[in-house]
């Protein structure tokens, strides 16, 4: 649904990404990994239309995506990004209500907009947070807050299918504890399995192998490697995209790839 | 205990009842600034005056109320009005609680085509055109706010965008400018132009008449309604451009829409007034404080609350000095600013910080 065809992006002297190829599927949970600077949020943010690439075209099905109107991509396309800084004193269900008003799902009253607000904080386990000053909770509770908005922006909280409904996440789970980036990976999975496409950068190459479908792997702006999970993480591909020597072994719990790392003896070269 | 009264409504009942209590305080003002003044008029005597003056000749209050009192209390409404919304939006534009709309070049721009008028006059191939030596100052005045705005929009805009940060300095810098060619004109100008250009830069009401108040009460109209439709994005705008242009805010055409409606709507009250400053940018935070930062409401609520204060400031202006009159520009910044400052104090104690 959501096809980056051949991106490149130059800013000034730097090329950002170069002739990189990008395809979100209905149904299917893409991860985008790889080392710092490599180009995951620009090729993210070029995804999602913020920022046009200076060669190569985005499409949203068979219409390129700068011909559509950013109101008509709201309702089935949102964005997670990497922190959130929120310029006035908004309560949490003042910030996911933002979502759902962009959504253009609900009847014109406020009363309903918040109903579907509460739906989609409850579903990320911040229900309880509603009324707090969003400045007033700790980072990870802000992130899942964020995540309530977007989620109500798709229309997430209700029982409905997504299918033609993208996400996209720039390190969603950054700010969360153990048991929190596990929920929210789950919750993804859920709008997935609900024929959603989800893309999301991430850092951990267990989470990735546990949760997605496919792996993007970025190096130097172009793609170094992509496949499934057990496709992409193999030593030889991890030295080449980290310059790490690593070991892979199938996770004793759940049998997904898990990746080894010897320990870096020299710190940065 | 007002505090406390405040504090058990919900945040959701807050801003619906402060915005209902600023609409009724804002007839109240309308009618106690009619009645005030150096001849003081009473209720019953108003509310004859403005039901049975048409047609009837040679009754005291009548000339006082209509031609005097009226004109000047709804161009301080106006004015106040325009001040205030122009400030919350612009606020919420530029994500920053000081902003104002002085900082776009309004201001600056209308002073220096008051100025301008004031030193040098009407220039000769125009001055055959009727009304125009009449209303020199206020057209000059709405030109130069009009031509700093558009400049200042010009410097910031790249590829089609605007960028905000570059929207302030650049505010700043033609700001500055105006005030140097201010400069020029106040070491050109004689001792009466002198007085004129020093009291155009105090701000007044006083000069307002209906011809005044159709000159810009339709610029302030126009700017209430378009703002009014900004509410939501301005609200999505809060966590930032991208975050707003990916819940499919219009932030770009927004930008252009907010910076020309303060133009026109502050730029056509300030030619008329004269600059009176603080406004824009304490109409807005008194709102906050009670009414909380959700546009929907705060929009509305900073131009009811700079209608109210500039109306006050303005009775206190007429009232203090009797016969003599204080410029308002003058009391809303003597008053103005220490209770600003004054709750600002108190809301830090109040928050242990």
């Amino acid at each position: 649904m959501l096809k980056a065809k051949n991106i490149t992006v130059k800013r000034g002297a730097n090329t950002l990404l170069c002739g990189v190829d990008a395809v979100a599927k209905p149904g299917e949970l893409l991860v985008i990994a790889g080392v710092n600077g490599a180009g995951k949020t620009t090729l993210l943010r070029v995804l999602s239309g913020e920022i046009a690439p200076s060669h190569g075209e985005v499409f949203w099905d068979a219409a390129p995506l700068k011909s559509l109107k950013s109101r008509e991509m709201a309702k089935m396309r949102a964005y997670l990004s990497q922190r959130t800084t929120c310029a006035v004193a908004f309560r949490a269900i003042e910030i996911v209500r933002l979502g759902v008003e962009a959504s253009e799902t609900f009847a014109q009253g406020d009363t309903d907009a918040e109903t579907l607000a509460i739906a989609a904080l409850e579903l990320c386990g911040v229900g309880h947070l509603q009324e707090r000053l969003v400045d007033t909770l700790s980072g990870g509770e802000q992130q899942r807050v964020h995540w309530a908005r977007v989620i109500a922006q798709l229309g997430g909280q209700s029982s409905a299918s997504l299918a033609g409904k993208c996400l996209l996440l720039d390190e969603p789970i950054s700010a969360l504890d153990l048991a929190h980036q596990h929920e929210m990976m789950a919750l993804a999975r859920s709008l997935v399995e609900r024929g959603c496409a989800v893309i999301a950068v991430l850092h951990d190459l267990n989470l990735s192998a546990e949760y997605g479908d496919r792996m993007l792997l970025l190096g130097n702006g172009s793609v170094v490697a992509e496949g499934s999970p057990r496709e992409v993480l193999t030593p030889a591909i991890i030295h080449t995209a980290f310059g790490l020597r690593a070991r892979v072994e199938a996770n004793p719990v759940s049998g997904s790839p898990c990746v080894f790392v010897e320990r870096n003896a020299r710190g940065p070269v | 205990m007002a505090r406390a009264l405040v504090a058990s409504l919900g945040w959701r009942t807050r801003p619906r009842l402060l915005v209902i209590a600023l609409g009724l305080a804002s007839i109240a003002i309308l009618f106690w600034s009619v009645g005030s003044g150096a001849m003081a008029i009473s209720w019953n005597e108003i509310l004859d005056s403005l039901w049975n003056a048409y047609g009837r000749e040679g009754h005291r209050n009548d000339a006082l109320i209509w031609n005097l009192r009226l004109p000047r209390i709804l161009m301080g409404f106006a004015a106040g009005g325009a001040l205030g919304i122009c400030g919350a939006a612009l606020q919420g534009l530029f994500r920053n609680p000081l902003a104002d709309p002085a900082l776009i070049g309004v201001s600056g721009g209308g002073a220096l085509g008051a100025a301008f008028a004031i030193v040098l006059g009407v220039p000769k191939f125009l001055a055959g055109i009727p009304l125009l030596s009449l209303y020199s100052v206020p057209l000059a005045a709405f030109a130069g706010a009009f031509a700093a705005t558009a400049l200042v929009y010009s410097v910031a805009t790249w590829q089609g965008q605007v960028q905000v940060a570059t929207l302030l300095l650049a505010g700043i810098a033609i700001n500055a400018i105006a005030g140097s060619i201010i400069g020029w004109f106040t070491f050109m100008a004689t001792d009466a132009q002198l007085r004129e250009l020093s009291f155009w830069s105090l701000g007044s009401v006083g000069g307002a008449s209906w011809e005044s108040l159709a000159g810009s009460v339709p610029f302030v109209a126009v700017a209430l309604f378009l703002l009014l439709f900004y509410a939501r994005p301005l609200n999505a705008l809060a966590l930032g451009e991208s975050n707003a242009k990916h819940m499919g805010a219009p932030v770009e055409s927004m930008k252009r829409g907010i910076v020309i409606a303060t133009a026109l709507a502050v730029g056509a009250v300030v030619s008329f007034t004269g600059t009176i400053g603080f406004i824009g940018l304490v109409a807005p935070h008194l709102f906050r404080l009670v009414g909380g930062p959700d546009h929907r409401w705060v929009l509305p609520g900073s131009f009811l609350m700079g209608g109210c204060l500039l109306c006050v400031a303005d009775v206190i202006a007429r009232v203090a000095a009797i016969p003599a009159e204080i410029p308002v520009g003058i009391v809303v910044s003597t008053i103005g600013a220490p209770f600003f400052l004054f709750l600002l104090m108190s809301e830090k104690k109040r928050n242990g910080g």
